[in-house]
């Protein structure tokens, strides 16, 4: 697959199953993890799973259901891989806030995962919008 | 440059290198993984010092002038010349009691035939009993100290210097510093916000989240919000940012669901201090995370700072970094896991010494 792919695959079917999986194991991160902190927790750790669950297949349900046609953008795979990115590195920040949040410290370098975070994510929608339909192509 | 020759040289190369099957998931998961691993050294293991502490602590009159000369602005206090006794303090003018203190060293020897056991300590300054039992399912080490001035209630930091991840353990510490009992104190160097003013010196006055615990250099303890003007600073002799005050003013302020900034978590090894009355301290250290051992809630924690009479209690560092050192002796049972019996490494140590 490249990023110039025109060919409709059943890809968002696929990505909507692997962020369902990575959302629970999200879940099981967190756990097992509590279950080395002493019983200590945090809001962070505890609800990262959220960014795969409702930004990554919440959002990837939503596209297949409201532009059955996302697929075919020119840029869908430049698109998709940016958003992508950004969901990782927002689910990446926010465990990385849990661990130090349950250590008792905190470091003003996550802040690097939200602004990569919301770059990437405003990239990948921002490329998903404008990008022309690869049908119109030629 | 031509837009054509942009796209050759830049935009070509990296549509081939992101056409290769997940090119992008390998080179997006490096950088997150580095900028990871980054956050976790620089939060976990990098050293870096910001201040070295030269020698010993500084000399607490020169807290005390500042402090006089502070308040002679606005009021003049009285001046006594009443010999220090244990418990006893001259509130109106702290200055008196180092400068009687002082006069008197220079009239003897600060030491005489200092008597020592296992459990107890006595010269003509210091007065320590540690009183070991159980509650809760729990050993607590409990130390009475009683002090002729508050220029023995001191503190030190690990590698004599005030940074970020430097660190030694409590008894490493206690003996670098001839420390007769020493606790860890409120690992400062974990976190770059919270005040941070020891032996007089202020080193950091960000604010936290954290209650603050300073103490005048008449030896007496006061919580505040973290948040406070730091101008209360002025004058103090130390200042931790850890928390949460346990009881001001003779009243309990934590719940059965209070823990340290608002996490919740079982019964834990604990380190805490308290003051009873003028020069006269308790320092409790409880057993956790053991087969034998529970641990405490800080509810659990503060009525014991209330049975002992304390007005005021402040929780330190506690979980692995609970450790007491007895003349040269640790005392509790320190462990991170439950399994290895270890004393963790820690920035700072709140100790009774010369």
């Amino acid at each position: 697959m490249s990023i110039s792919d025109t060919k409709p695959k059943p890809s968002i079917i696929r990505t909507i199953a692997a962020y369902l999986a990575l959302s629970a194991l999200c879940i099981l991160i967190t756990n097992v993890y509590a279950l080395f902190a002493h019983g200590i927790r945090s809001c962070y750790m505890d609800f990262m799973f959220l960014y795969p669950l409702i930004c990554g297949s919440g959002a990837y349900f939503l596209a297949l259901k409201l532009f059955a046609g996302i697929q075919r953008k020119l840029s869908w795979r430049l698109a998709s891989n940016l958003y992508n990115s950004g969901i990782a590195a927002f689910t990446c920040g926010s465990m990385m806030q849990g661990i130090l949040e349950i250590a008792g410290t905190r470091s003003k370098a996550t802040l690097l995962f939200c602004i990569l975070g919301f770059s990437f994510v405003a990239a990948g929608l921002f490329f998903a919008a404008k990008s022309p339909d690869c049908r119109q192509k030629g | 440059m031509p837009k054509s020759e942009v796209k050759s040289l830049f935009i070509a190369p990296l549509k081939r290198f992101f056409s290769r099957p997940y090119s992008w998931a390998t080179a997006f998961s490096i950088i997150l993984a580095g900028l990871f691993s980054f956050i976790l050294l620089d939060s976990f293991v990098i050293p870096r010092t910001f201040a070295e502490i030269s020698g010993e602590a500084a000399p607490l009159e020169s807290v005390v002038e500042t402090e006089r000369e502070r308040k002679d602005e606005t009021s003049s206090p009285e001046i006594t010349d009443d010999p220090l006794k244990y418990g006893e303090s001259n509130e109106s003018d702290p200055g008196d009691v180092f400068e009687a203190a002082s006069e008197e060293h220079e009239d003897s020897p600060v030491i005489i035939e200092p008597y020592a056991t296992d459990s107890y300590y006595e010269d003509e300054n210091i007065k320590i009993e540690i009183e070991t039992y159980r509650v809760h399912d729990t050993t607590v080490y409990a130390a009475d100290i009683q002090l002729a001035s508050a220029q023995y209630f001191k503190t030190a930091m690990a590698q004599n210097a005030f940074g970020r991840n430097l660190k030694q353990t409590t008894s490493e510490q206690a003996a670098e510093h001839n420390a007769i009992l020493a606790i860890n104190g409120d690992y400062y160097g974990f976190r770059d916000y919270g005040w941070v003013l020891r032996n007089g010196q202020l080193y950091r006055n960000s604010s936290s989240e954290n209650d603050v615990l300073t103490v005048s250099p008449e030896g007496n303890f006061k919580t505040h919000p973290g948040n406070s003007d730091p101008s209360l600073l002025e004058g103090m002799w130390q200042a931790f940012s850890f928390g949460p005050a346990l009881i001001e003013s003779g009243e309990i302020l934590v719940g059965e669901r209070t823990e340290v900034s608002g996490r919740h978590s079982a019964s834990n090894p604990r380190t805490a201090m308290g003051q009873i009355e003028p020069l006269h301290y308790v320092f409790i250290v409880s057993n956790g995370r053991t087969e034998n051992d529970d641990g405490l809630s800080l509810l659990e924690l503060a009525e014991e700072f209330a049975s002992k009479g304390c007005h005021t209690a402040y929780n330190l560092d506690g979980g692995g970094s609970a450790a007491m050192i007895f003349n040269g002796n640790i005392q509790n049972t320190p462990t991170t896991n439950g399994k290895r019996i270890q004393e963790r490494e820690v920035s700072d140590i709140v100790y009774i010494g010369y």
